[in-house]
């Protein structure tokens, strides 16, 4: 079974090293009025303390290194923050229902919210929501994925300054897709964002995420999601920081009895991010589709971490995960399929392609298979390499000089990966930027 | 059988799938337990060694003393008692024979036994056998033939007597001391293994192949061995093992260095059979191993192939560094386990020269309630202009209770490169073994038939004689596995 | 004459529904019958529950064979019992050869009927002759079996195992699917050449186009599970021309 990474040498003590503990005595000072999140940031903060940031001495961070993140956090404590400059704030999707959460708060007031659908937050959050609530900050992001449970969830529940919750009705169909803006400015230090999921059976939703900010902001991101049974839920999720922007994110999905989510991911901006993604296929014939998407240009580094647990029996998972590093950039992905004993007739399958472009950058990728089971079809390929010179030599027989025919190929790569995702305006603007930056990219590599 | 059998008939039964887990009745000269500087001196001075031995040995000692166990590998085992563990023993008496004649009867017989005559008369034909026996090299045959053509085939501690010049500058040179836990353990204590130099333009004549036996109880193989290629020589070189059953575990920490110059060829293949333990997981070697090939000139190449049907834990990663130009490193793996068995192997390919070359074909077998998993790397560097990997990755379950898994790992630094990994995991088909009953074959004998089938690939890698006893070794390891 | 297979009152559910109803079929040692039927008649199941395939459950019936219960034998034993199944989807299994899954089967069958095992220069004139049957390049042999061969290379390869297996009775199912024409030849010649007074063949089909290079001695049409017609050959040049639709409403009426 996997093992949980213990470690028994001594922290380093200095205060240096905890920038958490700064963070939560100037939180002390606004204290939230509610006792029993006091009693779960504690808990949490103690934990936190114990296990430190994660390091690269741990297998799960053996690509990424959180030093210029902690650094900077201490340096946002410190009050020495750069003068904040306002990123255009990217314009309302058309057709979608738009919420913002700004450092982590649920902005006020809200529309009125499409039917079958409830958003709260913790000041107007419903008594019946307060146990469930109060469980999912008292649990890491996943239970039985021990090797998630690296502090960043703990630091979250420690910090939060609001939980979100969204919410289906049994059996609702949301037509309007759910557009999140997670905004973070300088206001915060470290930007805590928490939203929790909860679709109920039988119901569905289309929810985008789209994570923004201001000059050199820090996030730490949590998300929990729950499907019922027969519910789906088809997720986009848009990583579009300032290129010195930092985040890190935990999210968690759990499906239900032949519940099915669709996950469309994308990173496209930030200096460092970190995306750990865990899928949870709890119910019989529950399923999941991953697309992954990043860019790595620039001095980016982008990490994402996939996780698709076969729990139950006839579980279905599909991954199809893509990365471009170029410049000076990073990319990492690790993507694991695991199918547990009892999760009989499951099938799985992982593709994973990267273009690397420049000398100077790199791309590490770990597709891996955990098997406790024989009645089970898995597979996973992954390839690292360049496009394809006989697809290129095609393109210039047909008259494309060569920078525009890898530019032409590269952005077929990418739209691949975008076709999935159900908000045409926001598709297309991805597509725009892509494409602008791979513009950039090709015209500088000739 | 009848109801009543005695406990021993029963014993037997169980055991019935190791065919070499007799014990040899031979007086030895055994160190008593414990590991220290002195025993470390006692080792050098039984051998006869040079000073500058005695310091590595001392210097790889004290950064071992550093060091702690890896833990990142898929195993799980009671801690190991490195001052339980006798660190030398050999049959008396003493080595250093002059004829084979001089070799106790015994011996002679134990390898007979285990299908490797050293005698004159009935020695294997084309294969070159050095015979490890616990600590020591029995003998090595044909090396006045070897040394015709210029081949040093030796044992190690008789290449530390007579090439003192060629140890010195190769030891150490592709496994550091300071590579790993069990690296930096083997380089204190290596008590034996194999020596091999092809000099300039040789091709060997034969297969080259040492027999590595452990029958002492309480001890543990430490072996050491070093395979040189000058320009433009080949080799092809096979290593067996097997050892007593046993009830508790022994310790098997090896380290195999490989150095091929330009246009220089190693075959390095290896079947591995130490005792697996009993249904129960009782008993069975701990097997963790260094072996790393160094590529070191141009166009040269390292192949390697095993199989690894034995041990109770086999922790090993054949490596290739993959420094000249044009070089090409190989990797061809099967590893069965059955019972309680653990297996996390692999490979890492290190592409640092222009046009480098790598391939990974590798096909875990999984049964009972044994851990299987593949680990490997596949590291491109900037400099490695237009390299290429290749990865086949296969998993093959049988039964509901084992596990197989997969653990690749591509870093790539040069846009010229391409890498490509391919893993599946599954079971044997059911309609794959309804067409073989279908046309009359048993389910038994369709599993086999499905499975050698699956490993193909791999043993077509083997020299000929071997592939046939890889394909029943893998027959024997699996059976039972099937109800 | 003596009767090599007798099929009486078989009923076979699959997953709880109930698919053969009552079926009764009678060969005899040199006969051919064609089994025709509309898609999801049964006939798939039909030739599976002869060759012992699992997942079929017999919940009433009986099936003789040679005097035996047929039902209560394990797959192997039916196939060394003479009996064998030309698979529609033949099975691909990696690195074993073609010729190797032939010795083996044909030993399997020899040893169980107290043989000898062939020798090697007289199994490989026998599969070289039968490959030359069925117009099979020799490389064919050594590959893995059916390993990376087309739709119609497969079937080939089923009627070359037949030939060199020579049967007693020989269940080929919808061994005509995907073939051109051509390879239908060729599928043809390879039966018409083992038919024997003391070999029986039941083929499974959907289209009649097999039949114009197999003349079959028996035409059965079966549907909701039972044979609801039986004729000469000329029963399946009614069914070419008219259809299923109507043979299935006159049955009805």
């Amino acid at each position: 079974m996997a093992q949980s990474t213990v470690r028994d040498e001594p922290r380093d003590q200095t205060a240096a090293s905890r920038p958490w503990q700064v963070a939560a005595e100037q939180l002390s000072n606004t204290a939230s009025g509610l006792d029993w999140l006091t009693e779960r940031r504690t808990a949490a903060l103690v934990r936190a303390d114990c296990l430190g940031l994660p390091d690269q001495s741990q297998e799960e961070w053996r690509y990424t290194s959180l030093t210029p993140f902690a650094r900077r956090w201490l340096d946002h404590l410190a009050g020495a923050r750069l003068p904040a400059v306002p990123e255009p704030v990217p314009p309302t999707l058309a057709g979608v229902f738009s919420v913002d959460i700004v450092d982590g708060r649920l902005c006020a007031p809200l529309l009125a919210t499409p039917p079958g659908l409830t958003i709260q937050s913790l000041q107007n959050l419903g008594a019946e929501w307060r146990t469930r609530v109060e469980a999912l900050l008292g649990s890491v992001v996943s239970p039985t994925d021990t090797s998630a449970s690296d502090s960043l969830v703990d630091l979250n529940t420690a910090l939060l300054t609001d939980v979100v919750l969204v919410t289906t009705e049994p059996g609702a169909s949301v037509a309007m897709p759910i557009h999140i803006r997670l905004q973070a400015t300088a206001a915060s230090a470290l930007c805590q964002t928490r939203l929790l999921v909860d679709l109920a059976a039988g119901s569905r939703l289309t929810l985008s995420l789209e994570f923004t900010g201001t000059a050199a902001v820090l996030v730490n991101a949590v998300s929990q999601m729950c499907l019922g049974r027969d519910s789906e839920l088809n997720l986009v999720r848009v990583q579009a920081l300032p290129d010195d922007g930092m985040l890190l994110e935990s999210t968690s999905i759990e499906a239900k009895d032949s519940a099915a989510v669709t996950v469309t991911s994308v990173d496209l901006g930030g200096q460092l991010s970190r995306q750990s993604l865990t899928v949870r296929l709890a119910g019989t014939g529950a399923s999941a589709t991953v697309h992954g998407l990043f860019l790595a240009d620039g001095q980016r580094h982008i990490d994402n971490r996939t996780r698709l647990q076969h729990e139950a029996p006839s579980t279905t998972s599909r991954e199809f995960f893509r990365g471009i590093a170029a410049d000076r950039g990073h990319g990492v992905f690790s993507g694991k399929i695991i199918v547990q004993p009892g999760a009989a007739g499951s099938n799985a399958a992982l593709t994973n392609r990267n273009l690397l472009l420049t000398t100077t950058a790199e791309i590490d990728t770990k597709p891996e298979l955990e098997i406790y089971v024989d009645d089970v079809r898995c597979s996973h390929g992954a390839t690292t390499g360049q496009l394809d010179a006989n697809a290129l030599f095609y393109l210039q027989s047909r008259g494309l000089d060569l920078s525009t025919a890898r530019q032409v190929l590269t952005a077929a790569f990418l739209r691949d990966s975008l076709t999935g995702i159900p908000l045409p305006e926001l598709r297309e603007r991805l597509e725009a930027r892509l494409e602008s930056r791979l513009q950039a990219q090709s015209g500088a590599a000739r | 059988m009848t109801g009543n059998a005695p406990n021993q008939g029963l014993e037997d039964f169980m055991g019935r799938g190791y065919a070499h887990g007799f014990v040899t009745d031979i007086e030895a000269d055994t160190v008593a337990p414990g590991l220290s500087e002195d025993v470390i001196r006692f080792i050098s001075a039984k051998k006869g060694e040079p000073e500058f031995l005695l310091a590595w040995r001392l210097k790889a000692y004290r950064h071992w003393l550093t060091l702690r166990e890896p833990r990142w590998a898929k195993l799980h085992h009671p801690p190991i008692d490195y001052q339980a563990i006798s660190y030398y023993s050999a049959p008396r008496p003493a080595p250093g024979l002059k004829s084979i004649d001089e070799v106790d009867p015994k011996l002679l017989q134990t390898y007979e036994k285990l299908g490797i005559p050293l005698h004159e008369r009935a020695r294997l034909a084309g294969v070159a056998v050095d015979a490890v026996f616990d600590s020591v090299s029995v003998t090595t045959t044909f090396k006045d033939k070897l040394a015709a053509v210029g081949v040093i085939f030796c044992s190690f501690s008789e290449a530390v007597r007579e090439h003192p010049e060629l140890v010195r500058k190769y030891l150490g040179t592709v496994v550091p001391y300071r590579d790993n836990y069990f690296a930096a353990l083997n380089s204190a204590v290596f008590t034996d293994g194999s020596f091999v130099y092809i000099p300039k333009g040789v091709r060997c004549p034969m297969e080259l192949s040492t027999y590595f036996r452990i029958n002492q109880a309480k001890t543990g193989q430490f072996e050491r061995t070093l395979i040189v290629a000058e320009d433009g020589s080949h080799v092809s070189y096979l290593e067996g093992c097997t050892a007593p059953q046993r009830d508790e575990n022994q310790l098997h920490a090896a380290v195999v260095e490989l150095v091929a110059l330009n246009d220089a060829t190693i075959k390095y293949s290896t079947v591995q059979n130490w005792y697996p333990g009993d249904k129960e997981g009782r008993g069975g070697i701990y097997n963790f191993v260094t072996k790393r090939g160094d590529c070191r000139g141009a166009n040269s190449r390292i192949s390697w192939t095993q199989v690894e049907a034995g041990s109770a834990i086999t922790w090993k990663y054949p490596s290739c560094i993959l420094r000249g130009e044009n070089s090409v490193g190989e990797f061809y793996s099967v590893a069965v386990t059955n019972n309680l068995q653990q297996a996390d192997t692999g490979t890492k390919m290190i592409h640092i020269g222009r046009n480098t070359r790598s391939t990974i074909v590798s096909k875990g077998i999984s049964a009972g309630r044994a851990q299987n998993a593949y680990r490997g790397l596949v590291k491109i560097l900037p400099t490695a202009e237009n390299a290429r990997n290749y990865t086949q990755c296969d998993s093959l379950l049988m039964g509901a209770r084992c596990g197989a898994h997969t653990f690749p790992y591509m870093e790539v630094r040069n846009p010229t490169a391409v890498v490509e990994h391919e893993a599946t995991t599954s079971r044997i088909g059911d309609d794959q073994l309804f067409y073989c009953r279908q046309r009359g074959i048993s389910t038994e004998d369709a599993v086999n038939l499905i499975v050698n089938g699956f490993c193909k690939q791999v043993f077509r890698q083997l020299p000929m004689e071997f592939a046939v006893e890889a394909q029943n070794l893998l027959n024997v390891s699996l059976e039972g596995a099937v109800g | 004459m003596s009767t090599l297979l007798e099929v009486s009152g078989l009923r076979v559910a699959v997953g709880g529904k109930e698919i053969l109803t009552g079926l009764d079929l009678v060969v005899r040692p040199g006969e051919v019958h064609a089994i025709m039927g509309p898609n999801g008649s049964g006939k798939s199941t039909l030739a599976h529950v002869l060759s012992g395939r699992d997942g079929y459950v017999v919940t009433g019936g009986s099936v003789s064979y040679q005097g035996l219960d047929l039902l209560a034998m394990a797959p192997e034993e039916r196939a060394r019992a003479g009996l064998f199944l030309g698979f529609q989807y033949p099975v691909e299994i990696p690195g074993v050869s073609n010729v190797y899954l032939l010795r083996s089967a044909l030993n399997a069958r020899r040893s169980a009927r107290g043989e000898s095992e062939i020798d090697a220069a007289g199994f490989l004139r026998l599969v070289k002759a039968r490959a030359r049957l069925m117009q099979m390049d020799e490389s064919f042999l050594q590959r893995g079996v059916n390993e990376g061969f087309s739709g119609g290379e497969k079937k080939r390869n089923e009627i070359f195992q037949m030939a060199v297996l020579e049967p007693v009775l020989a269940i080929l199912d919808e061994t005509d699917s995907g073939l051109d024409i051509d390879a239908l030849k060729i599928v043809s010649n390879g039966v018409n050449s083992l038919r024997d007074p003391a070999r029986a063949f039941i083929l499974v089909t959907h289209y009649q186009r097999l039949l114009d290079y197999i003349r079959p001695d028996f035409v059965h049409v079966l549907a909701g599970g039972r044979i609801i017609r039986t004729g000469d050959h000329t029963l399946a040049l009614e069914l070419e021309a008219d259809g299923y639709e109507q043979i299935l409403a006159a049955a009805s009426t």
